[in-house]
């Protein structure tokens, strides 16, 4: 009877960490980890059938520095980091980047900063067949990096995400001030 | 003192008081499971949509400690009672009935005290994990691993081991599921230092939820963030909607082993129970 007992209990567990295993794999075979599909800054990212983004820098101001340079009324205690980017519509149509760059966000990796941006330029209008150069800006607030932390998070890697899944497509800056490539129209 | 620590090890991890505590850790993941997996489970791709930032439903913003749910916060807020009530009245009932007497006959006091205060801080640390950790399983078994930053994941840049969780979230689960079993270890505890204060059993067993609850209300005011962060709501919580810092766990953990020391150890030693 105690045997018995016993044999229930290990084809129970048996049972239950096989499908435990099954489980897993079968979860993450429908859903595998994401395809990495980096570019650097100064490659030509392929957003859609119509749209090409080139990354070209990353800077990093503080509230007033920023204020200053675009004449923005922005909290001072705020931080504020800068995306240049160089627009390609390929199209026939005119394209709206701001569409764009709704469904876009910029991640800082290792410690996890993630946000969306707003754009510098009021007209987000591209005109067929034609370049633009599109500025985004992401705000850092205290309740999403800490003072202490900024340093690190100025070492990282800036991902500027366009998609996140299956494939992750982000243009990768290697820290903050990065200049890479220029303008071209 | 082999002996002790085995005796008591078995009166704490096989007795009723953590069958309970287990039952009701259980029923609370089980309640989240049924509310917030399975939905999940049905459909992944709810919240997902085509060439955004959004992923499909994932483990880690979908178990019981990866976001904000009722189930968790009402979880966090019993973590003191389910903490105490596997083993941490025994040294009260233990040394009111006067079994304690027929140890130290036999042993060293200090032998019995300290097997005790580990057998009350590993049960208290396991009724805490085990349903945490089961709810993890269960939700790994039917959803993706995959981990993002997009704003649907509780970690931000300013939690603790963010840089981890981005990086290698089983490890930062695992590593903070064994912080959790130390500070519900600590959190039991409290009820052995408390034992030797007060003359009834309910008393004894409730001391470190209203000790918590106490915690939670008055460090909530303190200016300084990493005390603002000792209350144990935050300490207890994984999913760190509001971060938590290293230093506040430092703190929290030496105060309790210091306490423990002083007021339970000591005393204990100096009492003539015989």
């Amino acid at each position: 009877m105690k045997l018995f007992k016993r044999l229930i209990i290990i084809l129970l567990v048996v049972a239950v960490c096989g499908g435990f295993v099954y489980g897993v794999v079968d979860a993450n075979t429908r859903f595998p980890q994401q395809t990495k599909e980096y570019y650097s800054a100064g490659e030509w990212v392929p957003y859609d059938d119509s749209i090409e983004i080139k990354g070209k820098k990353v800077n990093w101001y503080t509230a007033d520095e920023f204020n200053e340079k675009y004449n923005k009324k922005f909290s001072e205690d705020w931080h504020i980091i800068e995306v240049s980017l160089l627009v390609k519509n390929k199209s026939d149509k005119a394209v709206d980047f701001f569409m764009c760059l709704m469904n876009c966000n910029l991640v800082l990796l290792p410690i996890g900063y993630e946000n969306q941006g707003q754009l510098i330029q009021e007209d987000s209008m591209i005109q067929p067949h034609t370049f633009a150069d599109m500025t985004a800006y992401f705000f850092v607030t205290d309740g999403l990096i800490r003072s202490s932390r900024i340093d690190e998070a100025m070492r990282g890697k800036f991902y500027f995400t366009l998609k996140t899944y299956p494939v992750c497509q982000a243009i990768v800056f290697d820290g903050a001030k990065e200049v890479i490539g220029s303008e071209e129209n | 003192m082999k002996k002790i620590f085995k005796i008591e090890m078995e009166r704490a991890l096989c007795g009723y008081g953590l069958k309970i505590s287990l039952a009701i850790g259980f029923i609370i993941c089980i309640v989240h499971y049924i509310r917030n997996v399975i939905p999940f489970v049905i459909d992944p791709l709810i919240f997902y949509k085509v060439n955004t930032t959004t992923v499909p439903a994932s483990v880690f913003n979908s178990w019981i400690a990866g976001g904000i749910n009722y189930e968790y916060e009402l979880y966090i807020r019993l973590i003191p009672l389910l903490a105490t009530i596997p083993y941490g009245i025994t040294f009260y009932s233990d040394t009111r009935s006067g079994i304690v007497k027929n140890y130290y006959t036999r042993l060293k006091k200090r032998y019995y005290l300290i097997a005790k205060y580990i057998a009350v801080f590993v049960s208290g640390g396991v009724a805490v994990t085990i349903p945490l950790l089961v709810n993890l399983l269960a939700t790994a078994a039917v959803l993706p691993s995959i981990v993002w930053p997009n704003g649907s994941f509780p970690i931000n840049a300013n939690g603790m081991w963010s840089s981890l969780f981005y990086s290698s979230p089983y490890l930062y689960v695992f590593l903070y599921l064994c912080l959790q079993f130390v500070c519900a270890g600590c959190i039991a505890t409290v009820a052995l230092i408390i034992s030797s204060w007060v003359g009834n059993m309910f008393v004894v067993m409730l001391f470190p939820y209203i000790l918590c609850e106490f915690l939670n209300s008055v460090l909530r005011l303190d200016s300084v963030i990493f005390i603002r962060a000792i209350a144990p709501y935050r300490l207890f919580s994984i999913s760190q909607i509001t971060p938590n810092y290293a230093v506040s766990y430092i703190i929290f953990i030496v105060a309790a082993f210091i306490l423990g020391f002083l007021f339970y150890y000591l005393k204990g030693v100096k009492d003539e129970t015989i």
